[in-house]
């Protein structure tokens, strides 16, 4: 056996090994299949009570899908690339006696890997994807093909992007100038087409977005041709997107291997970055999600003093990140929450959703970073005091965020006016639950634990505190009939006493930072 | 022999090395100097294959990139990153498939040496950051390399890997490979070195041998150099 394959078999074997060591990961693993399967099994028990929707519609999210992904990877090129390599990868082989292409090699199928396991949130969709659109589990997994390869197409060009620019400020304003004025074109060709085509805004998004120009956008668009090509046996357009696939691979070998054969230069930082941020999350440590030029502009604190410099600071700082109360893990979520709404014509949709990313994404504010760093203990302030002004920052754009998505989905599908304030309210009453939560589980398991563990500890506390509102909710649903935005105050409400308890319960949590094992 | 001619490497309009040039003969240790941000780790990098730079690199007269050269070569890294999901005893195994050497027992007596051995069947993530910096060495030596580079190789090492790595040094030098070392632990290459090169803003400030320094300790001579202005 080569050393390579020797590599990648012993890292499998030993990843399963590991988990059968680890009870917690072996009970998270368990759950999570334990949930796709009732998620699968929940999806086929009954048959669709309505009709179902266009299939259209869903190759038309298919394709927003793999084209955000495609942007979102992309673009990391002009700042870093996109590594597919790791550090021990950058010590070990490329120093060793081996040819570039065939690490190269080694590096994409480790990438292919990766980016499969990442998308399996995919299959968690399958309940109200066949209820809507009838579609198989098979179907599901051909979708869930298609988003892996478009991650690791996406990575392939980020990579051949840095490659290209990384050693020229000029040529990388240049390429970057051309690749946002191809993006921006092709939003403002389906803005034209959409808004001004007349009649309905979904039914023109749906047509433009399954008509065949749409096939050559750069890999979401041959890769949704071929996606749309297996699920609905149209064996053409399936030849077609497989030739696109090898036909990008084959230049880009070229491009990588031939034009700049020494490319280990260029995957050496990206690597490093990659490297610095996994180890500070394996330490605990914050890490500064910062742009690469960062501007420094004005100097020092015009204001804050003992607890509200914390605060004062979090400003400072989101300044010179570029983070304008929404970050870009915001906006994302954001517009990929108006879609579904959209898509799906349901703000209640469109809420679950966002709820259950928030999940996710609630623990990434400046609050969590601040319990890895010592400075917020030492401060001589009352512990509450200094934990209130930590949260501060996360409030605005909890808000902001509430307001833009069901602001605009209240102008896009049929809502009223005290659905769209009580659904935007649910929204914050979650978030300020879910920062709740995420507190008390650093209260109670700090950074000791295992991470699988801390994370099934994570899901079952968000449930646990979420039933009081959601029980709540249906209570008063049933008694008032009154139309759905009161329950949801009502769940709002009794959410956010629920955080303020949470809160209030973990007030002493920076006091020392034993308290949460630091 | 490692031989260095005119190198240098830029960042954008930015000179991380300019036109530097040495060599290490064979069974010779250097050492490498120099204040944060000289660009000792740069020119590490450009030795050991990472990095692109206008000049030439030789290791036993191969060119650094090839293949002849990459197979003469050991690279202990500043920062040691191990994998994660192989065990202590398999990145060793990786390493020789890697180079294509048959086992003839060396992997486990330089795990015994560097008291890794009881530990052999760990995974790379189980280690502590000291015992990562163990391994990377043994990783860097296993095949028995020519040229050897050392990038910070004692942070994190007790005093029994410290002892072991001198005495790796020392047994390098006998068996005649060429030894390259970048260290701020000045005291710890003090009683081996052969050549001493002091690297500031990119540049060598200065290169001398113990001989012509008539017992002035490593840290005197750095001092002297990169802030008393000795040329």
């Amino acid at each position: 056996m080569g050393s390579v394959a020797y590599l990648l078999s012993r890292k499998i074997i030993n990843r399963i090994k590991e988990a059968f060591h680890r009870p917690a990961e072996l009970i998270l693993i368990i759950l999570f299949v334990f949930l796709m399967g009732f998620t699968v099994f929940a999806g086929n028990a009954e048959e669709p009570v309505t009709a179902l929707r266009d299939i259209n519609e869903l190759y038309a999210i298919i394709l927003a899908l793999y084209t955000l992904i495609f942007i979102l990877t992309s673009k990391s090129g002009f700042v870093n690339g996109a590594s597919m390599f790791s550090m021990a990868d950058v010590n070990l082989i490329f120093t060793g006696p081996k040819k570039q292409s065939g690490v190269l090699f080694y590096g994409l199928l480790s990438q292919l890997g990766r980016s499969l396991i990442l998308g399996f949130f995919i299959l968690y969709q399958y309940s109200w994807l066949h209820d809507s659109y009838g579609i198989s589990f098979g179907t599901l997994i051909i979708i869930l093909v298609g988003y892996g390869i478009t991650v690791f197409l996406s990575q392939m060009f980020a990579m051949l992007i840095y490659c290209v620019t990384s050693g020229s400020d000029r040529k990388n304003k240049i390429f970057k100038s051309v690749y946002l004025l191809v993006i921006g074109a092709f939003f403002a060709y389906l803005f034209i087409k959409v808004c001004l085509g007349g009649g309905s805004l979904l039914k023109n998004t749906v047509t433009l977005a399954n008509s065949a120009v749409m096939n050559f956008f750069p890999i979401s668009g041959f890769v949704r041709m071929g996606v749309v090509g297996a699920i609905g046996k149209k064996y053409v357009s399936l030849i077609i997107s497989l030739a696109c696939f090898a036909a990008f691979c084959v230049i880009y070998f070229i491009l990588i291997s031939v034009i700049n054969a020494d490319y280990y230069e260029d995957v050496l930082k990206a690597t490093e970055i990659s490297f610095s941020a996994i180890t500070a999350r394996k330490e605990g440590k914050a890490v500064e999600a910062a742009p690469r030029n960062v501007k420094v502009g004005k100097t020092g604190f015009t204001k804050g003093e003992g607890a509200s410099a914390i605060a004062q600071k979090h400003k400072i700082e989101n300044r010179r990140a570029k983070f304008f109360i929404l970050d870009t893990m915001g906006v994302i979520m954001a517009v990929i929450t108006i879609a579904i709404g959209f898509f799906s014509k349901s703000a209640v949709f469109a809420l679950l959703f966002d709820v259950y990313m928030m999940i996710f994404t609630v623990s990434a504010g400046r609050w969590a970073k601040e319990l890895s760093l010592p400075y917020i203990y030492l401060i001589p302030e009352p512990p509450f005091k200094k934990l209130l002004y930590a949260l501060r920052e996360q409030f605005p754009s909890l808000v902001m965020q509430s307001v833009i998505i069901f602001g605009v989905l209240f102008c896009l599908i049929e809502m009223t006016i005290p659905e769209a304030v009580s659904f935007a309210l649910a929204k914050v009453s979650f978030g300020f639950m879910f920062i709740g939560v995420n507190l008390l589980i650093s209260r109670l398991l700090g950074n000791s634990e295992s991470k699988a563990f801390i994370v099934f500890v994570y899901f079952i506390f968000a449930f646990i505190f979420a039933i009081p509102g959601l029980a709540a909710a249906f209570a008063a649903y049933s008694m008032f009939f009154t139309g759905i935005w009161l329950a949801v105050v009502i769940m709002s409400v009794i959410n956010i006493v629920v955080s303020m308890v949470l809160v209030f319960l973990c007030r002493n949590i920076l006091e020392c930072a034993q308290y949460n094992n630091r | 022999m490692l031989v260095v001619k005119n190198v240098t490497k830029k960042y954008g309009k930015i000179k991380a090395n300019d036109n530097i040039s040495f060599t290490v003969s064979d069974g010779e240790i250097a050492v490498l100097l120099g204040p944060n941000g000289a660009g000792k780790s740069t020119i590490i990098k450009c030795i050991s294959g990472l990095l692109r730079f206008e000049g030439e690199i030789k290791l036993n007269g191969y060119a650094n990139k090839t293949l002849e050269a990459k197979r003469l070569l050991g690279y202990v890294p500043e920062m040691p990153a191990v994998y994660d999901m192989l065990t202590v005893r398999e990145h060793l195994e990786f390493m020789l498939r890697s180079y294509k050497i048959k086992d003839d027992g060396y992997a486990d007596s330089l795990l015994e040496r560097f008291e890794l051995f009881d530990k052999k069947d760990k995974l790379g993530k189980e280690l502590s950051k000291g015992m990562q910096q163990k391994l990377s060495i043994c990783c860097a030596l296993v095949h028995k390399p020519r040229v050897v580079i050392f990038d910070e190789p004692m942070v994190g090492l007790d005093p029994h890997a410290i002892k072991e790595l001198k005495e790796v040094f020392r047994k390098l030098k006998n068996d005649g490979a060429s030894v390259l070392i970048s260290t701020h632990m000045l005291d710890s290459v003090e009683s081996c070195w052969d050549k001493a090169y002091i690297m500031k803003g990119g540049c060598f400030c200065a290169q001398t041998t113990p001989d012509a320094e008539n017992g002035k300790t490593l840290e005197e001579l750095f001092f002297e150099i990169t802030e008393g202005g000795r040329e």
